[in-house]
């Protein structure tokens, strides 16, 4: 294979957007010299700068402990919430750490109260830990889980959306792009439509944060979870909760402690004004440190062209992979990003996945 | 190369509808290059024309 001038040639016209310095970026990245790295929707490889934060923090602990060395990067520590706000385009005080998207994400679903015959709307392609949560909240509480209809290119379908709103939907929950595949969920549309009925819209951008352009106010967004090990390319054990200010002071966290709330009389506590009511006191400050690093270098390089880049490199890899005999594509959705999933006539994804491990 | 498996118990209803067990994701990002891609291509290529 690699003939000159087969089709299967991944055309360098195509992948290239320009505004990236690949030399430089490849530099920071050691590990993508090794071997091709193609799972950044996996855990990807932290750029220089990024692990260099997290160990010099792990040092400073070892000289000094833990609570000093929190409080000498006081402010590098603050800069991380405020980063992921301009990242988001919301307020810092709407940001919550936590250990990963789906612990973000369960926090604010969990925080929503449900009574027999609440909808919850939500998509086909949505993630088992979530639709585990749906499960679990409909069999406590008699809540329905409603799967809204996708278009014929596979997306949520805006249109269905809106016609099964109703005063009894509680909730729309939608991934926004999925595990499994390429698609970019109409955020933008669902949220129109959430903002109009006055329901709340909880957003898993999970696989989108830092390869989708996202802006809460644009998209409509109420609540969004996301992560920093993926497309961030931040430390493991990082996530954030987006809350909006308006929704934030009516949700109680389903559990609190010392850092979430005050205890101000023997009887009686007030939970924090702003989204930190939805973290724990406890946490890695080096990988929110971390987080911090890899939400800047994000930014410098600037989100617009990451998603053109990232695009355009998923694009380049799809037309050359359709064109090999016995490879389908299984990528739906008009608006693609950087996922590319495909099969392989007659093999398991597991044989082939195993297979090029042993490989450079 | 590192790509990864999707399997139908992540996203049970969008697979069990298509009728996939699973998928292999490969998710390039910005600091790949086209060495890397093509690297991909070649080595599905030879599988799949390396079928009986």
């Amino acid at each position: 294979m690699g003939d000159a001038g087969t089709m299967t040639e991944v055309d360098p016209a195509a992948t290239d957007p320009a505004a990236i310095d690949l030399a430089a970026v490849r530099a920071d990245t050691p590990g993508c010299r090794q071997h091709a790295f193609l799972d950044s929707a996996g855990s990807s490889l932290p750029p220089r700068p990024v692990v260099d934060t997290v160990v010099g923090h792990l040092r400073l602990e070892a000289e000094i402990g833990g609570y000093r060395a929190a409080e000498e990067n006081l402010e590098a520590l603050e800069r991380t919430y405020e980063d992921l706000a301009a990242l988001l385009h919301c307020g810092a005080d709407e940001i919550a750490l936590l250990d990963s998207s789906t612990r973000a994400w369960a926090q604010a679903f969990y925080a929503l109260e449900f009574r027999p015959g609440d909808r919850i709307l939500t998509s086909r392609v949505e993630y088992a830990s979530n639709y585990l949560a749906y499960l679990q909240v409909a069999e406590r509480t008699g809540a329905v889980i409603d799967v809204v209809p996708d278009t014929e290119t596979g997306e949520v379908s805006v249109s269905a959306l809106e016609a099964m709103i109703d005063e009894r939907v509680r909730l729309v929950a939608i991934t926004h792009v999925p595990m499994n595949g390429g698609l970019v969920n109409p955020a933008e549309g669902i949220g129109r439509v959430t903002s109009a009925a006055g329901v709340p819209f909880l957003l898993d951008a999970c696989q989108s944060v830092g390869q989708v352009v996202l802006d809460v106010d644009r998209l409509g967004v109420d609540m969004l979870a996301g992560n920093g090990r993926k497309w961030l390319r931040g430390p493991r054990g990082t996530g954030f909760l987006y809350v909006r200010r308006s929704l934030c002071e009516r949700l109680h966290p389903p559990m609190i402690d010392l850092h979430s709330a005050q205890w101000v009389e023997a009887g009686r506590y007030e939970l924090r004004p702003d989204a930190r009511r939805f973290e724990m006191w406890e946490a890695s400050v080096a990988c929110r440190l971390g987080l911090g690093r890899a939400v800047r270098y994000a930014l410098d390089l600037g989100m617009e062209t990451i998603e053109a880049a990232v695009a355009a490199r998923a694009e380049g890899l799809r037309e050359a992979l359709a064109a090999v005999g016995g490879v389908t594509v299984r990528d739906l959705g008009r608006r693609r990003c950087g996922i590319v999933s495909f099969t392989v006539d007659g093999y398991s994804a597991d044989d082939m996945r195993d297979g090029w491990r042993r490989r450079a | 190369m590192t790509v990864t498996v999707g399997r139908a118990s992540s996203t049970l209803l969008d697979m069990t509808r298509r009728n996939l067990p699973s998928i292999v994701r490969a998710s390039p990002h910005y600091f790949n290059d086209d060495a890397d891609l093509q690297r991909l291509v070649d080595t599905v290529a030879a599988l799949a024309g390396g079928r009986p």
